[in-house]
């Protein structure tokens, strides 16, 4: 194959291209065809989508947003078809199809994304703003990490403070501006000692909600 | 009684329509190279543009639409610009045009690819535009 500039020989290897994407000038490696003369680098047609993809995965490594083949690898990991994983990210279809192409996601999708692959994380941000919400004044005093039942949980938090719990009665997390319910529920079954309870079906949207206290 | 001279052919102008043979021989060489794997982006960040009008997102059909181009371009597909230009990528390169309807993506497309060195450069391949 011959380089359009100079019409030398062009060596197939891995080589460094320049590009744009969304504006941003983005430098990415993958395989092609360079010229050693003159520099010129070029792929075969049928690698365009390849270089699409990997233009906008070095987009997205540059603002931390999950790769195409982070989420591709998500999927096989789990061994499941785009249908069936799409809606576990909670993403259409087509958002995923393009996500694991070449179209990088905006960074609410990339969020939702990464919660529903890493549940942990979801469970944290849970927490994280239920003790805002406790450390705000008002609802200081309304729950002890100790009273959590799941221990793992308990252990990941075990560092936040401990604030000494005195009420008799059902505290919830708070409906979701989108109508769904608390995904969490505590409840006082004794002075001090707090029981809670998941509610599998209605954890993933925990970290979408605003989160609010009611009693 | 002096031989005639032989009649000199005059340089072909770059600018001139090409042949059919030209066009019929340059159309075989890129459906070949289109089958072969062998065509190269004239230009890989321009081409984007088109591959994302396309939307095509995967290699698949990527392949599917080289393909479809390998079996769906004819001769007669040949649609010469207004004014014959030299690709800009291409030092000296002349450009071909070819729009037909793609029975693959159901509409009428345009591509238009160089030739150099024997070498096929897709400059760019997109649904095609209203002509005026």
């Amino acid at each position: 194959m011959k380089c359009l500039r100079c019409k030398k020989e062009l060596t197939a290897g891995r080589y460094t291209f320049s590009g744009e994407y969304r504006g941003e000038a983005v430098d990415f490696e993958m395989d092609g065809l360079g010229c050693q003369s003159c520099g010129f680098r070029t792929v075969k047609a049928s690698q365009s989508a390849e270089y699409g993809r990997a233009k906008s995965d070095a987009y997205r490594a540059k603002h931390h947003l999950l790769t195409s083949g982070e989420i591709r690898a998500a999927r096989a990991a789990r061994g499941v078809s785009q249908e069936v994983f799409a809606p576990q990210l909670g993403v259409s279809l087509a958002t995923l199809k393009r996500a694991e192409g070449s179209h990088a996601q905006d960074r609410k999708t990339d969020d939702m994304m990464r919660r529903k692959l890493d549940p942990a994380r979801m469970e944290r941000e849970v927490f994280d703003s239920f003790w805002q919400l406790t450390l705000d004044g008002s609802a200081v005093e309304l729950l002890s990490l100790e009273s959590v039942v799941d221990q793992s949980l308990y252990d990941a938090f075990s560092n936040q403070p401990i604030v000494p719990v005195v009420l008799s009665t059902t505290v919830t997390l708070g409906e979701a501006s989108t109508g769904s319910a608390a995904p969490w529920t505590f409840e006082a079954v004794a002075a001090g000692q707090y029981v809670a309870t998941r509610n599998a079906d209605k954890t993933e949207r925990a970290a979408d909600t605003q989160l609010a206290l009611a009693a | 009684m002096s031989k005639p001279s032989r009649r000199r052919v005059p340089h072909r102008n770059p600018r001139a329509e090409p042949s059919h043979k030209e066009i019929n021989g340059k159309l075989k060489l890129f459906k070949e190279q289109l089958a072969n794997d062998a065509v190269l982006l004239a230009d890989a960040e321009k081409f984007e543009r088109d591959r994302q009008l396309l939307g095509l997102d995967t290699t698949e059909e990527v392949w599917e639409l080289l393909n479809a181009m390998s079996v769906e371009i004819q001769p007669e597909h040949y649609c010469p610009p207004h004014v014959r230009k030299t690709s800009y990528e291409l030092e000296g390169a002349p450009m071909y045009d070819f729009a037909w309807h793609s029975a693959h993506r159901a509409e009428a497309m345009y591509v238009k690819f160089a030739v150099a060195d024997g070498q096929s450069y897709l400059v760019s391949c997109h649904p095609d535009n209203p002509r005026t």
